[in-house]
């Protein structure tokens, strides 16, 4: 059966319940990326982060059947991949060395602007490394992941309040570390 | 970061974010046009958002692809092909059918009784398990034969025989999950639930046991489901426990039993 690419994330996963499991596939297509860097801004790791993303999408064939119809999909994935991260870790225990990413690119004007900014990026991600996990997890969602407040707050379970303060923690501390850095 | 500080940012994020309430707008564009301090913070935010803007999105490789396609490919195949709905169908009986089931099955027994009486004959030894494995087979339908009836005492000696009396096999399994989802009377689905825990290394009870928690409203089926879960220790089962934690229409003991239950899942 053809599966329509204009179908809703929901309505995918609600055929692969069904055992319509070609569905998946297009699900894979929507948020390998997405997920693929929700770790790597992470960790940091590109290895670990495509392990994580294969685990996200076993877990989603293992536990099809327990996908309630009309959830919100993409709440579910991103809690099952908080999940994964979390099991990772818990049998590491400890947080994967820094890695540098392998492939950034920066379209600016000039080769100075763009060491510039090359530096002040290396620099972010050495700022968001040295932050708490949760702090380092909530920036990843509504700063690089662009998620509203609602939705990482379906995510945590938790008040779309509690998300704002943790998110303003966040940034306070994120700031702290980077102007820090830049003294030295 | 002293207090000040502290108040400015918590401002300026909002300010920024346009989340401000409007009485404080002013206050703050006042503040942002007179004090360094508030200008400098302000400058370090855009800076900060700008480079989270600026940040690439990384590519995984095709591996990753590649990867997935055999996971499906795997997961696609080991899909067991079963219409419970033929299967019901074929294995509705009258009584006096399966009165003719018993006279065979008291037939076969005494096959075996005489076969053993020649123990030391190899021949006759292979008979016997043929005996034996057309009596079980004669029991399967018997016991499917069982969870069919309308009467509920019939539906749980089917859900016994299963249990007791006949090789565990997908056919079986579906019958047992078919009643534990369908059957009208509670006591069958308990049993039902009670059988299929004896299977829990099979996937599909896994996956039926939970789905089950979802959509039962019974409690007693709903708690017996939980224990089912806990003893399996299925800690897959987690969202749904948390679930039923969270709904409002539960009642306390099924609620209890939850949280007892993802205590010992934790």
């Amino acid at each position: 059966m053809p599966i329509a690419t204009k179908h809703t994330d929901e309505q995918l996963m609600e055929q692969v319940r069904q055992e319509n499991l070609s569905a998946l596939s297009v699900l894979f297509d929507r948020y390998q990326v997405p997920l693929y860097n929700f770790f790597y801004r992470q960790n940091y790791d590109g290895a670990l982060s495509e392990d994580l993303v294969q685990t996200v999408f076993e877990r989603i064939l293992k536990y099809r059947q327990s996908y309630v119809s009309g959830r919100t999909f993409r709440s579910w994935i991103y809690q099952i991949a908080r999940n994964a991260k979390t099991d990772h870790y818990k049998s590491q225990y400890r947080i994967s060395d820094f890695v540098q990413p392998d492939d950034l690119e920066i379209e600016t004007a000039s080769i100075e602007q763009r060491m510039e900014t090359a530096e002040d990026l290396q620099q972010l991600e050495q700022a968001m490394q040295q932050l708490p996990d949760m702090q380092r997890e909530i920036l990843v969602m509504t700063r690089f992941q662009k998620m509203k407040y609602g939705e990482v707050a379906a995510i945590l379970q938790c008040s779309e309040g509690a998300v704002k303060v943790k998110v303003h923690r966040a940034i306070k501390q994120l700031r702290h570390i980077f102007f820090k850095m830049e003294q030295y | 970061m002293d207090m000040d500080t502290q108040n400015i940012m918590t401002q300026l994020i909002d300010y920024r974010a346009g989340t401000l309430p409007a009485a404080q707008v002013s206050e703050v564009e006042k503040q942002l046009a007179t004090s360094e301090k508030w200008q400098t913070i302000l400058a370090e935010l855009d800076l900060l958002d700008d480079l989270m803007e600026q940040t690439p999105i990384v590519q995984p490789s095709t591996n990753s692809r590649q990867r997935f396609e055999q996971l499906l490919a795997a997961e696609q195949q080991s899909i067991p092909i079963v219409n419970l709905n033929q299967s019901k169908k074929t294995f509705t009986f009258s009584i006096n059918q399966l009165l003719q089931v018993a006279a065979t099955i008291a037939l076969l027994i005494m096959g075996v009784g005489i076969g053993t009486q020649f123990k030391n004959n190899q021949s006759q030894q292979m008979e016997i398990a043929a005996l034996k494995s057309e009596m079980l087979g004669q029991k399967k339908l018997l016991a499917l034969s069982l969870l069919q009836q309308t009467s509920a005492s019939d539906r749980i000696k089917g859900v016994n025989i299963s249990l007791k009396e006949t090789r565990m096999d997908d056919q079986i399994l579906y019958a047992l999950i078919d009643r534990m989802n369908l059957d009208k009377n509670i006591n069958v689905q308990l049993k039902a639930i009670e059988g299929l825990v004896q299977f829990g290394e099979h996937k599909i009870v896994i996956t039926a046991l939970i789905k089950a928690l979802t959509k039962q409203k019974s409690p007693e089926v709903q708690i017996m489901i939980m224990e089912a879960l806990v003893t399996l220790k299925v800690k897959d089962a987690y969202p749904q426990f948390q679930k039923i934690l969270r709904d409002k229409e539960t009642i306390d003991a099924v609620k209890n039993s939850a949280a007892s239950g993802l205590e010992i899942l934790l």
